[in-house]
Parts: structure tokens; sequence; C-alpha cells
């Protein structure tokens, strides 16, 4: 787990990121023209708004502190040497707004918005009898999508889930933008020796097929966020590379590239200011539908064991949950199609947003 | 054709060495092999001397790259590199770390109950994707597009695991018409595989489905087909014999690509159904932490991948007139 | 349209369209690309439809056909009868079999119009077998016999031979012979020879008019060539925004254009006779087929226009007998009001061609530029592109040079090696006496200023993602200029005849002619000497590129540039070039001024060159037909590379490539024929 400061700190810099691009990109009279035409697609604005919906819980989730640990009494504790002592888990905003969600658990499964237990156990009646029956919940109707086996909230956890899935869109994404770009639009530029070896590399790498290379990876450095989201990246990066560079061989042909070499302009100027603005759309296009492929792609690696640690809330490990529950009689359906409606709730919005971003960018683009 | 596909073989040499070196590099350099057998034989409680025996037991015990005490060629034969690495060049997969069985005899056995899930997956669905997408394709711009779109896209929105649980689900469970899971030899492997064949081919329907609609619509918008209308083809011609040759190229050069993956079996499909195939074996591997299976795998997987890369070539080289070998 | 005399419906006719409007729905309403357009076609009879790009021409074609765009376009009224039958009130299934039966279609691209994966011999049949019930053998041997008859080179082959084993000229000839399968009556040629060489564009016109003759049938011929309509057409149709504007035979249209639009359209064309002299350029551009103005559509940009015209539409009149021509100068209601033309101020012409210094700006010795072929493993070089195989070339300060030839010759190539954009495999250019092939990357940079190249393609030239003033002070920004307040863009942009005001806005925003203003800013703005101008006017339509030859000659004169043109256009030769070069599969065939090689030319492939071209001044000029087409620049034939097309070929010439032959001080020729 990364020390709270400095996740603090990353996601302090990732929305700074943003929001600088997204200035940069709000004087440029073609982005400012894509964008007019998005605003006039329902279906987009739409599906933009449940993607920021997902977000701001995403980031309310990933700013975390830890709190000064408790007696019993209420007091805060301090170490003989009279610093505080901290809770060993960091609590992140989303916990400290959902409270009520978090701390409220049961004993085990109980069904959406149900008052009693799922299973039955010794009760002693009102009437002072004992015997087996469903006992009442410690918060009767209060689970939205039920609670799961050991009696957290199912809801809870689902949201608990939005944060894994865009850390591994988000952060895989921010491996695979620069190498693909600068491999990409090298290899497409320069040409000879230099596009032959960047071409060997992603040939070969991509000859490994992705599972394998990811599960290979895995079991090596061990399960986890940031070990996951550096091989997605890795399996990644080559498809944008090999996109970027037949563009950047089309775009190197055109006459205004030759313009700027008859100009006398450097390779890194042409690079820069000619080949990267006119790929820029291929590159924001491509991360939003390769989002909507991580997101699912983090559900079937968690499943199969190849995913995040387990202690790590994911769509991916309520649906393996699932699979057990499901053999019960009455079935215990609710974490599934929790994880189910979260993970359509994010995927289905992505997809129909890439949609629509093409279409505003680059109707071309229609095949991938 | 011959001298072609000659040449294509030794394209592949250099990216199967390439491979070599990654999987070398990923289990023996960054994962030295005593680190592998301390994981294998537990953390703790394990003595020196018993790592020791693990890996002489099973070839390790010699270092990675150059031997110093061996003689003449064993200086570099007598290596990790070179038992280990450079053996599955010739596809030699040697034997599992965990029990110690023939890799290469397992993977000989466990391929069959592969294929027979992928082989009849694939043919169905190139079948029923295609004719899904030439009935969308000829009723373009109409309320039936528009509708078969929206529903593809919901469909490739959802995980492929819910495809599998809720199938399994609805269909053993609830409907019993099927077994929920297991293999049978002969015909009796039937029963158990209709299933996960039907939810393989459902879940690819939505994503393949509009796929192969866009490679339609695009050979639609393109000169000859109006020329054909222009001689007074009608639109049913127009479509069969015109657009479905043009369109059969990326698509079937695109399913020869998967060919020869089909041996390496569906992972999802296989540990669902509890079916003994490649898929399941990598799974097993996995949660054993077996690493010479998941190391003859990767490699068998790229060697199937460059295949398929070159089968891709060769296809394209009979399909389109425009593509001749030089 | 009574007041005039209703047209009179000749029981003849084969083809007649009746106030035709084809629209199309587009995001900003309607496109009305054809509105109301009336014109009939007789048999034997070849009728032109010309006018520029977005007129509605190919609309019209497409509406005749029945192939108009679905679902956006629709036709909005009028009526389409082919040999007396309504065509617009059949069903689709009604149509069809007139398709390719009654009336066929022929296209502007024939290296896409064919399909890629049937044989030439299979898509003949395909049309044999829908309209003639033709199959098997038969139809094999009426295809054959077809293909012989559109004078394919080997017909039993040609059936077998896929598309792209075909060449342009070739695939060309076989959508004829699928258009001619079934003898239509009505032959559509939607711009057919535009993506053909000049050459083989000769050999297909001639075959379209010797089948017209032989067999009776209707061509519409549907083109932007004015020279080609004069060559090729019986009765003209001029277009000007979705209106037929004008109407008459040939002769007549160019004895004595009516339509202001007409008249502005033919003296737009650069000729010889108009040498030293301002064309007749026509203001703006074609208004959008969505945004008409009021009145008379071309009002805006005519130089005739008078109270009337921007009001009230124009009716259709007999201007004389069989000419019909829709404008106000003609309407006896409105004549009165009409101005008298405006007096034409007579440039003085030169006095003489401006002969330039001795010193020459650049001088280019043996250059090649060889591309090697690589195949295999180990990228061996199997053979070269040889796309300029030692090349001459002398340009003379304040002088104008020509480079002209067919696609594949070399020329654009011999632009870019003198430029340095294609490094030369060898041979030596200098400029000023400084050799530049030896010069590498910073030593190279003070020459890249003085040498500029303004390109053919308006949209591919201009980065879309930089706005006019970045695109403009490229150069200056590449020259450690940062201070682009130093020259003003405003001023720069004003030279070219744009607004100040343009710098701020993108590409897309502008017109094609007016984005060629932008590429020839940039240029100018490192204030080069010599300046390359690669087709640059030649996806221009016609009265634009008027205006940008103006604009070049005018440049040329006030800050003392040296122009190389490349180009395909002999009448922009004549017309803007001093010097002239005749390339030929990578060489120089002929070289010498203007005045000599038009007037003279010697080479057989100059002779042919000049006399395919079709020109607007000239008539009954002796036609000298080339077989076959131009050969590949990696296998070109032994000895001559003209020979095998060579109408005065000599045993000598199949042995070696023959020397350069001086014939005066300023031409050179390389032919044995002039070889003693």
């Amino acid at each position: 787990m990364i020390a709270p400061v400095w996740q603090n700190l990353a996601v302090l810099a990732a929305v700074a990121g943003a929001s600088w691009l997204l200035r940069i990109a709000s004087t440029r009279e073609d982005w400012r023209s894509a964008w007019r035409q998005l605003t006039s697609n329902r279906i987009a604005m739409a599906s933009l708004a449940v993607i920021a919906l997902y977000v701001t819980v995403g980031l309310l989730d990933c700013v975390a502190w830890r709190d000064r640990a408790l007696d019993a009494g209420g007091k805060p504790l301090s170490d003989p040497a009279g610093r505080p002592i901290l809770e060993t888990r960091p609590l992140s905003v989303l916990d400290r707004l959902c409270t009520p969600l978090r701390t409220r658990t049961e004993k085990t499964y109980s069904a959406p918005l149900s008052a009693v237990q799922f299973t039955r156990e010794a009760v002693v009646r009102a009437d002072g009898s004992r015997g087996r029956d469903y006992p009442r919940l410690a918060w009767p109707r209060r689970h939205l999508l039920g609670t799961d086996r050991v009696g957290n909230d199912v809801f809870f956890m689902a949201l608990k889930g939005t944060r894994t899935a865009l850390l591994i869109g988000g952060l895989a994404t921010l491996i695979v933008l620069p190498l693909a770009i600068v491999f990409g639009l090298s290899a497409g530029y320069y040409g000879k020796r230099i596009d032959d070896a960047i071409q060997y590399t992603y040939t070969t790498l991509s000859s490994i097929p992705d599972v394998l290379l990811i599960a290979a990876f895995i079991l090596i450095f061990g399960r986890g966020l940031p070990q996951l989201c550096i091989i997605l990246g890795i399996t990644s990066w080559t498809g944008l590379c090999r996109l970027l560079r037949g563009e950047a061989l089309k775009l190197r042909e055109l006459d205004y590239v030759t313009a700027a070499r008859a100009l006398g302009s450097s390779d890194l100027t042409i690079l820069a200011r000619h080949l990267l603005p006119n790929v820029m759309h291929i590159v924001l296009i491509s991360f939003v539908l390769r989002f909507s492929d991580l997101v699912l792609t983090e559900a079937i690696l968690s499943y199969l064991g190849i995913g995040v640690d387990p202690a790590t809330g994911s769509w991916g490990h309520m649906i393996n949950a699932a699979r057990q529950e499901l053999t019960r009689d009455p079935a215990v359906w609710w974490n599934l199609a929790a994880a189910f409606t979260f993970m359509l709730g994010l995927v289905l919005p992505v997809n129909l947003f890439g949609d629509a971003l093409r279409d505003a960018l680059d109707p071309r683009l229609k095949t991938r | 054709m011959t001298s072609y596909i000659v040449r294509r073989l030794l394209y592949a040499v250099p990216i199967l060495i390439g491979v070599n070196a990654i999987t070398f590099a990923l289990f023996f350099v960054v994962n030295p092999p005593e680190r592998m057998a301390r994981r294998i034989l537990g953390e703790k409680n394990v003595t020196p001397a018993q790592v020791q025996a693990w890996l002489a037991d099973r070839g390790y015990d010699v270092p990675l790259f150059v031997n110093p005490n061996a003689k003449g060629a064993g200086r570099l034969v007598e290596t990790v590199f070179f038992r280990k690495s450079l053996t599955l060049l010739w596809l030699d997969f040697g034997t599992s770390d965990r029990n110690n069985v023939s890799i290469g005899g397992q993977i000989r056995e466990r391929m069959w109950p592969s294929l027979t899930i992928t082989v009849p997956m694939m043919i169905l669905s190139l079948l029923l994707y295609m004719s899904g997408a030439l009935l969308v394709a000829w009723a373009r711009g109409t309320y039936l597009d528009t509708g078969a779109v929206i529903v593809c896209v919901v469909a490739m929105s959802v995980s492929a695991l819910f495809y599998i649980v809720g199938g399994q689900w609805i269909v053993s469970r609830v409907l019993h018409l099927a077994p929920i899971s297991g293999y049978d030899t002969g015909l009796h492997a039937l029963k158990f595989l209709w299933l996960p064949v039907l939810i393989g081919i459902v879940r690819g329907a939505g994503g393949d489905i509009r796929f192969y609609r866009t490679v339609f619509l695009e050979e639609m918008g393109k000169d000859y087909v109006r020329t054909a209308r222009a001689k007074g083809a009608s639109e049913a011609r127009v479509l069969f014999r015109h657009v479905l040759r043009n369109a059969l190229i990326p698509v079937l050069t695109g399913v020869v690509t998967e060919i020869p993956f089909l041996f390496m079996g569906s992972l999802l499909l296989e540990t669902f159904f509890a079916i003994p195939g490649l898929g399941s074996f990598l799974i097993d591997a996995i949660q054993a932490q077996d690493f010479a299976i998941v190391r003859a795998e990767v490699y068998l997987g790229s060697v199937l991948y460059v295949l398929g890369l070159i089968l891709t070539d060769v296809s394209y080289t009979i399909a389109d007139p425009r593509v001749r070998l030089s | 349209m009574t007041a005039a005399g209703a047209r009179v419906a000749t029981a003849s006719a084969v083809l007649e369209v009746e106030n035709l409007k084809t629209w199309f729905r587009v995001r900003s309403g309607l496109s009305k690309a054809v509105d109301g357009v009336s014109f009939a076609v007789h048999p034997g009879e070849s009728y032109a439809l010309v006018g520029e790009s977005g007129c509605g021409k190919s609309v019209t074609a497409l509406s005749i056909m029945g192939l108009v765009p679905q679902p956006a376009g629709f036709v909005a009224g009028g009526s389409i009868a082919l040999e007396g039958r309504g065509l617009l009130t059949l069903s689709e299934a009604e149509r069809r079999p007139l398709r390719g039966a009654r009336m066929a279609m022929i296209f502007q691209e024939p290296m896409t119009s064919l399909n890629p994966v049937l044989t030439a011999g299979a898509q003949l049949v395909e049309s044999l077998a829908l309209h003639r019930g033709l199959t098997g053998a038969a139809a094999t041997a009426e295809a054959v016999a077809l293909f012989g008859r559109v004078r394919l080179p080997d017909p039993a082959r040609a059936f077998d031979a896929w598309p792209h084993e075909l060449s342009g000229g070739q695939r060309q000839r076989v959508m004829i012979a699928i258009a001619l399968a079934c003898r239509p009556a009505l032959l559509i040629a939607d711009e057919p020879t535009t993506a053909l060489d000049v050459t083989v564009q000769d050999q297909i016109l001639e075959l379209i008019d010797d089948l017209r003759r032989d067999t009776g049938m209707a061509v519409l011929l549907i083109t932007h060539n004015l020279g080609l309509v004069r060559q090729t057409a019986t009765r003209v149709g001029v277009m000007y925004a979705g209106k037929l504007v004008e109407e008459a035979a040939t002769a007549s249209i160019f004895r004595d254009p009516r339509h202001p639009y007409t008249v502005k359209l033919l003296e737009s064309v650069p000729t010889a006779h108009r040498r030293h002299r301002a064309l007749a350029a026509i203001p703006g551009f074609v208004p959008d087929a969505s945004a008409y103005p009021d009145g008379c559509r071309f009002a805006p940009r005519c130089h005739r226009a008078f109270s009337v015209c921007p009001l009230v539409v124009p009716r259709n009149l007999a201007a004389a007998p069989k000419h019909r021509v829709e404008c106000h100068l003609y309407d006896p209601e409105f004549q009165a009001r009409a101005l008298p033309p405006p007096v034409e101020i007579a440039e003085a012409p030169a006095a003489a061609a401006p002969q330039g210094t001795a010193e020459s700006l650049l001088l280019a010795r043996g250059v090649e530029v060889h591309f090697p072929v690589t195949a295999g493993v180990l990228r061996r070089v199997v053979a070269r592109v040889k796309a300029v195989d030692g090349v001459d070339l002398v340009v003379p300060r304040g002088v104008s040079v020509a480079l002209v030839g067919e696609s594949g010759c070399g020329k654009t190539t011999l632009g870019k090696a003198l430029l340095q954009l294609i490094r030369p495999t060898a041979g030596s250019v200098a400029f000023q006496g400084t050799e530049l092939t030896a010069l590498r990357g910073r030593d190279l940079k003070p020459f890249r200023r003085r040498m500029q190249i303004v390109f053919q393609d308006p949209y591919g030239s201009l980065n879309p993602r930089l706005t006019v003033g970045e695109i403009v002070t490229e150069g200056l920004r590449a020259h450690g200029r940062e201070d682009s307040s130093a020259v003003d863009v405003g001023e720069l942009l004003k030279t070219v005849g744009l607004d100040a005001s343009a710098a701020s806005r993108y590409p897309h925003e502008f017109s094609g002619g007016q984005r060629q203003r932008i590429g020839i800013a940039r240029a100018l703005a490192v204030r080069p000497d010599f300046l390359v101008c690669d087709e640059a006017t030649s996806a221009l339509d016609v009265s634009v590129q008027a205006q940008i030859l103006n604009l070049l000659r005018d440049l040329g004169k006030r800050l003392g540039l040296t122009y190389l043109f490349i180009t395909h256009d002999l009448g922009l030769v004549e017309y803007l070039a001093d010097l002239v070069s005749v390339m030929y599969l990578g060489r120089v065939v002929e070289s010498g001024t203007v005045e000599e090689v038009f007037g003279a030319p010697k080479h057989p492939y100059t002779q042919a060159l000049l006399a395919a071209v079709p020109r607007v001044d000239a008539t009954g000029r002796k036609r000298i037909l080339l077989g076959g087409d131009v050969p590949s620049p990696v296998h070109p034939p032994a000895g001559c590379h003209f020979h095998p097309r060579c109408p005065e070929v000599m045993p000598q010439c199949r042995e070696s490539y023959p020397p350069e032959t001086p014939l005066s001080t300023s031409r050179c020729v390389r032919c044995f024929l002039y070889h003693s």
C-alpha cells in the first residue's frame, strides 16, 4: 500500500495535470469544435455525467489519512514518548462520508432491504422460546444491496470497487501513453533502423499472449495494484504504438511536413508541432476505448487469481465470491447483481462516450 | 509460395529468440531458482540443504549463463540458460516443478479438450456473426440497424464473467438443462460442451457483429459498389457477390490469426466448467506456483502467435488477388 | 420558361431532363446541388455538361442513373425521360433493368471503380448475364470480343486479369466495355479521363468518340476541362450553382459565349496568346449549395451585374437560335438597364520576354534519384526505381523555368531533389555556385531560407492544427527569428491577397484558393529567391486558378522571384514560363525556350504530348495518338525509354539512349532523329 501522503499528492498531481491539459485543449479551436459537437450529442453528455460521477467516487476514495487511535474510553492514544499513535488503516474521504454504510455491518448474508438475516440460527424468540429462525438484522432494511458473507454492506463494497477499476484504467494508461507516443512517432517519422528496432520490440512483446505475460509477471512479482498497472501498461502499449507508427508514416509524407523541412525546421520541431497534435485525437480515442477494456480485464484477472490482492476491494472479487454464493439454495444473487450493475454502469457509458468521441474527432477510425 | 513461407518462418526466428530472452529474464534473472525453490517448499522451516536437493533434482543447480566448472562446450551447456530456456526453442518443455511430470506430455493430452470447445465455437460464431452483421448491414439506416448497434454496445460492455456465471446458473442450476461442469471423452462430451460453447458464442457476439457491420458498411461506400449498381445489379447481388467477397478478406484473415490459439483453449470457460484443457492447466499452475508450466505455456503461446501471423500473411495472399508474392 | 418558348420535346431525344431538382439533407439545412436543370440529348450526340467543382454536374448524372447517395439525397422535383419513358415515376425494381442496359455510366476513378476481387472478365460477364442472359462460353466469347472492341491490347488475357494488374487506362477501357455490354442508348461519362495521363486521356476520348459514331448512342460527358469539351462535344451546357446557365452548340459557345460566367471562364484559361497579360479571374468562389445568393446566383461575382441581378432570378432565354442563356443581359425586359461592358484596360505587354541575367541561380548536373527496391530477409536491393536518372537543369536568375511531363516521369522528385528535400543519389546541385549536395544540417539551413516550395494539394499542405499566423511564421521560427513582429504577418497576408485578420483563423475555414494563398505566404515569409511551384494550381477550379496565376505572376515581378513550375498543364507553361524542359521516365528529352519547344516540337514525345492536350483556343489540330501507357520506372524499356510508343522508332532506338543534341544555344533534344 502506498503511504497516504504520497498517494494524496499523486491524486493532486493527476487532477492538476488533467485540468492543465483541459485548459490547453480549451484554447485550441479544433478541440473546441469537437467539444461543441459532443455537447449536442445527448447520449455522449449523459455518459459523460455518469463517468464524472464514478470519477468523483474514485477520487474521494483515493484521498485518505490515518486517524488518532482511541482507547476504550475514547481518549486519543499516545506512545510512551508522547507521540500520537495512529490507526493502522487509513480512511479515505469516501469511507468517512459513508461511515454509516461502512460501520453498520451484520453477521453474515442478508438480502437487499431485508429486515432479517439470510441464514437461520439459534435464537431466543420474543416469547422466550428457543429455536432456529432468521434473526433480525442490527440495521434492518438499511442495506440497499444486502450484505455479504461477513456482513459488509454490498453497496459500500461495490463503491469501493470503483477506485480499483479507475486506477487500473488510469495508471496503466499513464504507462502506455509516453511509451506508445515516443516509440510510435519516432518509428514512423525516422524509419530505417530506428523503425526496425522499435518494430522488433513491439512484435516480440505482443507475440506473448497478454494473459500469459500477466500471469507470469504477477506470479513473480506478487499480486497487487501497482504490479497489475505496470504489466497491463506493458501489454497495452504495443497496439497504440503500431497505430501511431502507421499514422506517422502517413503524416510524414504530407506536404506540410515537407514544407516544414523546406523551411529548415528541426526534426524535434516537426515531431512536436506537426505530428503530435495530429495524432492526439487518436491517442484520446484509443485511451477511452482501451479504458473500458482495462476495467473488464481487471475483473477477469482478479477472478483468475492474477489480479489485485484480495484485500483491495474489486468487482472481480465480488464476482468470484458470487460463484459459490449462487450454489446456495436459495441463491445469494445480490453480490453478483451489484458488481454487474456497477461495472455495466461504468463500461457502457465509457463505450458510448468513446464512440461519440470517435465520431466527433475522426469518423475515419471506425474500425478498431 | 514455398519460398515465401520459408522466408516468413525465418522472420519468426529473431522474434522467438526475443521471447526466449524475455522469459529467461523474467523467470531466472528477476526470480532466481533459489527463491523459486523456497516459494514452492515453503518460506519457513526449510533448510538450505533441502533447497539444494530440490534444485539438483530439477537441474537448476548450475550457474545461469557460464559454468566455470565444466569443460569445453559444457561451460555453456551445463547452465540454467541452456538447460531450461534454450531448449524451449525446439519445444522441449522439460518437467513441471511441483510433481516432476513431463509438460510436453501434459500439453499433448490437454490440448484435445481445449480443441473440442474452441473449434466448434470458432466455426459457429463466425457463421452466426457474419449472418447477423449482413442482416444489420442490409437494414442500414433503419430502426433494426440502430437497435442492433445499441444491443451490441450493451452486450460488449458486459463482462465475460457475467455471461459465464449467469449462463451456468440459469441453464444448469435453474433450468437443469446441462450438467454444471465436467468433461467426458467421445460423444459423451457433447452434453458437457454445448453450454460452454454457447456461452462463448454469446459472449463475443456484441463486439464482433458490430465490427463486421462496420467492415460491411465501409465496403458498401466504395466506388466499385456504385459501378455494380450502375450495371443494374440488384441490392442482394451487390451485397452477396460484391460486398461480401471483399469484406470476407479482413474477416477471414482475422479469424486465421486465431486458429493457433484454439490449442490454448479458453481460460475462463475451462476453469468454470472444469474442462481439463490447456487453459485450466495454466490456472492450476498459477495457483500451484509451478513456474516451469507457466514458462512453457508463455513460450508455446508465443510460438502459436507467430504461427498465426504467418498463417494470416499466407491467407492474405490466397484471399486477396491484390497481394501477390514477389 | 413559357415566355421564351417551351422547349420542344423532340420525339427523337434519347434523354430529356426537365426542371430537375436533386437536393441533399445536410447539417445546415438543404443543399440544393441540382436546382432546376433542363436539357435534352439526342442520338449520336455528345452533350457536355461543364462547370467548376460543386456546381451540380455529377449529381445531375447520378440523378439520371438513379444512384444519388441515399438516404441524404433525393429528387425534389422535375422529370427525367429516357427514350420517352419517365424514369422518376418508376419503382426501383422497374428502373434497375434499364441501368446498364439502356443507360450506362463510367466514372472518374478507374483505380477504384472495379471490384478488386473479381477478374475484369467476370465483371463484364455479370453485365452480359444480367441484361442479355448470356452465360458460359457465349458470354466469354462476347466479353473477349468487347474487350477487343475497346482496344485492350490482349483481350483474352485481359479477360482473366485482376483489376490491379491493369493500368489506369486499361481499367477505364474495361469500364467502357462493361458500359457498352448491352449497347446502351445513353452513355454517361463522368470525368472519364481526369485521373489519366494526357496521352492516355487522348486514347480514351478517341475510343468513346469512335464508339459513339459507330453505334449512334448518345454521350453525356461531364467535365470541368473546357479544352476537352471543345475537342469532343457537339453541344455544351454550362452549369453554375445548380443551374444550367447557358446552352449551345460547341462552336457557338466558344466563338460567341453569352453568359458573363462562360465569358470569364473561357478567358481565365491560361494560353500562349494571353502571355504577359493578367488572366480574367472571377473574384470569389462558387457559393455553397445550401446558401445560394438571391436573384442570379452569379451576380456577386459577375463583372456585368446590374441593379436587377441580385433581385430577380433570370429566365431561360434564347440569345440566338439554338443558343439559350439564363442572364438578364439578354432579357428584353431588363436589357435597357444593363451597364455597358467595362472597358478592358489593356495591359501593355512586356516589351520582350524578360531575358534574365546570364547568371544561373541554380545549376543541376547529372542529378539522379534512385530509390532502392528491397526484398528478402536481408533487405537485398533487387531493383532500383530510377525516378530521376541523370538530369541537367539550368535556372537563370529572374527566368521562369517549367518542368513538364506526365505522372511518374519524375518531375516532382526532381523538384524535391533540387531543394534537397530528397537527397539525390548522384550528380550535383549548385545554388549560386555553392554545392548543396555536400551540405548537411546546419550548413544547409541558410540555403533552405532562399529556396521555397508551394504544393499542389491545398488540403494536405497546411497543418490543420495550427492557426494561419502560426503557419505563416513557421519559417521565421525555424530560422531563429522568434520576433515575428519584425515581419508583419498582416502585411504578408495582404501581399497574397488575404485579410490580415486571417492570422488567427484555422486552415479549414478557407477555400482551396485561399489555402493556396496561405501556402504562398508561408514560403514568402522567409524572403526566398527561388520558388518551386509543384502543380500549385492544378487542384483548383479554372476561375480560382487564374487568381493564383495572376498572383504568382505579380509577385514574381515585384519581388524578383525566380520560378520553377512543375506541371502537366501545357497552357500554364505557355502562359507563364520562359524556358521549358520536357521529362519522360526520369530524363529530360527536350528543353529550350517555350517559343522554340512549343512552336516547333522536335522530340516525338513532345509532339505527341502537345497534340494530346485539349486546348480551348485550337481546333482541327493534327492528332498523334500514342499507343500504350507510360512504362514503370522500375523497368524502363532498354535504349530510348520512349521507343515502344514512338511513331518514328528506328532500330538504333532500341539499342542505346540517344545522346544530347544541341539545336541552338538554348535548345537541346535527345532523339536519334536529330543526331547526325
